[in-house]
């Protein structure tokens, strides 16, 4: 099966402590979300979330998160494949730092 | 503020922090402080206040040699001057290790024998 | 199902030692509890990405310290390990480690403050670790808890004055700023250089007041009449603690002393 792209885009962060919806959808695949951290300078602290549901009645609930500090010396990011077999809820949010920082990322479906 | 979290049976300070509680567990009660006690304050649980920390009580180690049987018996014969020329060379070999707490052991610790 | 090796080819590289009779990088941290406002630097561009980072502090004289290790060019220094906490005793060597990343070519530079009114120059040895493809154990950044600038040390915890029993929960910090994957926990002792033999157990708690929960519980350590030193002077951990997390330490030990038996303690948590 090949990799698919669910959604792709360029996220600009203009304000800290602020919340960036990157995807949400209930596509029912396996995701991998994908984002270029080359622009973040030292300073910057960069959160990114990953929710999902369990159950079908439940709310979205965090599945994963990662933070990410300063220079990026791998600058392309990859989550762990995440079976958000029900829905799926893609945020960043920049908490120290710089704004007007650009994030180019994708949401790849390994099935 | 300051909270203070002291179980009622005993008076024995069970935790303290920033944040007062709502519903209390059993056996607890809450008292408010202005703000955080200094460190030079300590817990007293009689008066389940802050009371002034006790000084540290300082022993004097040339006073723990000359009070020593054997050090009085080889001196006991010695002039004044002399006396004092040896208790400034006990006060060069002591250099910091002169003064020490009460519960601290006498003779002076460290080196290899 | 296969292994995947993580973990594999490892390599440190080791910055701010040169030459056979080199013992770390000296600096001179800021007087009388503030910071210097020098950084000295340890190396200009670090060779390799690293995952983690151990920073090694060394001094000879009897103080309280706080070190601050920088990322950046000079002039453009940003701390990225605030406020590391020394207790030293004549001649002391305290090690910190942190699972973070540092990218390749990143300057790395050090200052600090001491309790003394003229403090002698400190060394600092930094040795960085590179794993193998997808280093699981990479950490973004490091939040420092319970220091105490006032007196180069940290937050205040009495084990009480009855031996051998918890002193009671202090809090270190009401509300995490970030997620903690990693904790260090790490001792002074005030300042006081008369110390006996003694052993400490220790719990760190989360939670509110009066519901502390031990996520690390009973950890023993002792203070030396000898070196005058808690050892280990820190210790780290793998936890998993969220965000807005009142932490808190409790503490017993064989020490009644009313100033002996003090302890500092500062937490680094690692997200």
């Amino acid at each position: 099966m090949a990799i698919t792209v669910l959604a792709s885009g360029t996220q600009t962060v203009s304000a800290l402590d602020t919340q960036y919806t990157l995807d949400n959808d209930t596509d029912g695949k396996t995701i991998v979300l994908a984002i270029d951290l080359a622009n973040m300078v030292n300073d910057d602290v960069l959160k990114i979330n990953i929710q999902t549901k369990i159950l079908s009645g439940d709310t979205l609930q965090d599945a994963y998160e990662a933070i990410y500090a300063h220079v990026q010396g791998q600058p392309n990011v990859y989550s762990v494949p995440v079976p958000a077999n029900i829905e799926h809820l893609v945020r960043i949010e920049q908490t120290d730092g710089g704004t007007t920082r650009a994030y180019k990322w994708a949401l790849l479906a390994l099935d | 503020m300051w909270y203070l979290f002291i179980e009622i049976a005993t008076s024995r300070l069970v935790s303290q922090g920033s944040q007062p509680v709502v519903s209390l567990p059993a056996g607890i009660k809450q008292i408010t402080l202005g703000s955080k006690p200094p460190a030079e304050e300590m817990y007293d649980p009689a008066t389940e206040t802050y009371i002034p920390r006790p000084a540290p009580v300082w022993e004097d180690r040339l006073a723990d040699i000359e009070a020593n049987a054997d050090y009085s018996d080889a001196t006991q014969n010695l002039n004044a001057a002399k006396k004092a020329k040896l208790r400034n060379a006990l006060l060069f070999l002591l250099g910091n290790a002169r003064y020490r707490r009460q519960n601290e052991p006498v003779p002076v610790e460290g080196g290899n024998p | 199902m296969g292994r995947w090796p993580l973990y594999g080819s490892s390599r440190f590289e080791s910055l701010g030692v040169s030459g056979s009779t080199d013992y770390g990088t000296s600096f001179t941290p800021g007087a009388s509890d503030s910071k210097s406002g020098t950084w000295t630097q340890i190396v200009a561009a670090t060779a390799e990405d690293a995952s983690g980072i151990l920073v090694i502090i060394t001094d000879a004289q009897n103080d309280d310290a706080l070190i601050d290790i920088a990322i950046g060019g000079a002039g453009s220094e940003k701390v990225l390990l605030s406020n590391l906490i020394f207790s030293g005793r004549d001649f002391t060597s305290i090690h910190y480690y942190f699972p973070i990343h540092i990218p390749k070519g990143t300057r790395l530079s050090v200052d600090g403050q001491n309790s003394a009114a003229a403090p002698t120059a400190m060394k600092c040895q930094i040795i960085l670790f590179t794993q193998g493809f997808n280093p699981g154990g990479a950490l973004g950044i490091v939040d420092t808890y319970g220091a105490n600038t006032g007196d180069s040390g940290g937050t205040e915890i009495d084990p009480g004055g009855t031996a051998n029993t918890k002193g009671g929960w202090t809090e270190v910090v009401a509300s995490t700023s970030r997620p903690i994957r990693y904790i260090n926990m790490a001792f002074g002792f005030r300042d006081t250089f008369t110390q006996t033999d003694k052993y400490y157990r220790v719990d760190l708690g989360v939670g509110a007041s009066t519901a502390e929960k031990v996520i690390i519980g009973d950890i023993v350590f002792v203070k030396s009449s000898t070196t005058d030193i808690f050892l280990p002077s820190n210790m780290g951990f793998p936890v998993s603690i969220p965000s807005g997390s009142r932490l808190s330490v409790n503490m017993q030990s064989q020490d009644t002393d009313a100033t002996d038996r003090l302890t500092d303690v500062v937490l680094y948590g690692v997200a």
